[in-house]
């Protein structure tokens, strides 16, 4: 309808008796031979309603809208028609506003301390998200490492470019006074792919073993079952294959349990302090 | 006959009717007619009485002759009206009309509301927006809204002419169905 432009002000005028009989009898000739100026005429008549509506137009052309075209109940309908639509319009634009600063003075008023309390909250909850997953993946990923070996079974070959850790002092229960000056200190160096600890001390009696790696006693990383002892030159170990990027410098805990006629017996736990290089 | 001369196909010759018929009828509305409707079809029955010699010695636009007719039968109305017209415009006088009763305006506010429903949803966003702004700060806002969209002023126009000219016409049929129930 760009093309229509131009005779706008004309159309105006003719809509509001303003014309010349000449450009009367134009207009009208040209709505009736030509479909989409008609169309263009009707839009022009719409947007003058809403002008009326809107109170945006100049005093003489308002008296003009409101003498000359609004004489007709069907005009007078088309008014009130785009009355509703502004009001429900301008209602509902008002009603979102007013939500947005309901939201916006929750944000920065009064409520503040609500706001805090309830960002905390999605806080502890994504790190604890991020902690379930994690743990999950290490748990997997040490499963895998630990189930390699030509006849299926558990803990029979471990890897021979493996870093060995022999962690040979295991405190009973009943021996947790043990001083720290005791501690087995382990020192892992960096560029490592996975940490072997062996586990000495061990009775064969059991069917299973069972192990479970905390990290400053009280987060557990990782439990693997089914594990059975290998007879080495040093005796009976229990060889767990640890990926070496989890051994940050900190106090470590591997609790030994043994499974026998599916009863659990807590043999006791392994305790290590990995310490920095330097 | 009146199909046969007003297009070469029935498809071709009922949309010329129908453009022919609307535009009467606006024609009569724009001369502030009441009876807008029933003179376009006295047009067209004019017309259709003078078919049989026209077809052979009229040779313009069909269009134009029923709008020859039209200009006609509206000096006609005028003269007849005249007494009846001044006094309609009296008490007329510079109101839009009276007030709807509040039924009435409850029936019109739920039919806006069903109509807007049926519209797309991006077209019911779309003219609530362009609506949504009061007086002048609404010539500005409808400049960016089509900045916005990245059209021109004139293709948001058009566009809200289209979406307006079918909630109209969804709100006629809304009130139409209304009374029949009543």
């Amino acid at each position: 309808m760009k093309q229509f432009e131009s005779d706008q002000e004309l159309i105006r005028s003719y809509l509001l008796s303003d014309v010349e009989d000449d450009q009367r009898r134009q207009v009208e000739e040209r709505i009736f031979t030509d479909p989409e100026y008609a169309d263009y005429v009707l839009m022009i008549e719409a947007e003058l309603y809403e002008d009326f509506v809107f109170d945006v137009l100049a005093g003489d052309e308002r008296r003009k809208v409101s003498q000359r075209l609004l004489l007709t109940p069907d005009r007078r309908e088309r008014v009130r028609g785009t009355e509703m639509l502004r009001d429900y319009a301008v209602q509902r634009a008002a009603r979102t506003r007013s939500v947005m600063d309901r939201i916006v003075s929750f944000l920065q008023g009064n409520y503040l301390v609500a706001g805090v309390s309830l960002a905390t909250i999605a806080l502890v909850a994504g790190l604890a998200g991020w902690w379930v997953l994690t743990r999950n993946s290490l748990q997997q990923e040490v499963s895998l490492l630990n189930s390699s070996g030509p006849d299926g079974g558990v803990n029979q070959f471990p890897d021979a470019s493996d870093y060995a850790v022999d962690i040979a002092s295991l405190r009973m229960r009943s021996d947790s006074e043990v001083s720290l000056a005791k501690e087995q200190r382990v020192l892992i160096p960096r560029d490592l792919r996975i940490v072997q600890l062996r586990l000495g001390a061990v009775a064969d009696e059991y069917s299973y073993y069972e192990v479970t790696l905390s990290r400053e006693s009280d987060v557990s990383l990782f439990t693997l079952d089914h594990l059975k002892p290998r007879t080495t030159a040093d005796g009976k170990l229990i060889i767990v294959r640890v990926p070496a990027r989890v051994f940050i410098p900190g106090y470590y805990q591997l609790t030994l349990r043994g499974i026998k006629d599916d009863r659990f017996e807590n043999l006791g736990v392994y305790a290590f302090r990995v310490v920095n290089e330097n | 006959m009146l199909f046969a001369w007003l297009g070469s196909t029935r498809e071709e010759a009922g949309a010329t009717y129908e453009h022919v018929r609307q535009n009467l009828i606006n024609l009569f509305v724009r001369n502030n007619c009441l009876d807008a409707e029933d003179l376009a079809d006295q047009t067209i029955d004019r017309v259709i009485k003078k078919l049989p010699g026209l077809t052979e010695s009229y040779t313009g636009d069909p269009a134009l002759y029923f709008y020859g007719v039209a200009k006609n039968m509206l000096l006609e109305w005028r003269r007849q009206n005249s007494a009846h017209s001044e006094a309609s415009m009296d008490e007329l006088g510079s109101s839009p009309g009276a007030e709807p009763d509040s039924t009435e305006s409850d029936l019109r506010f739920k039919c806006l509301e069903k109509c807007l429903q049926k519209l797309p949803r991006k077209n019911r966003n779309l003219i609530l927006q362009y609506y949504s702004e009061e007086k002048r700060a609404k010539i500005d806002f409808r400049r960016e809204m089509a900045r916005n969209m990245g059209i021109d002023v004139i293709n948001l126009r058009v566009r809200m002419h289209r979406i307006r000219g079918i909630l109209h016409k969804c709100i006629k049929k809304c009130l139409a169905e209304s009374d029949s129930v009543q």
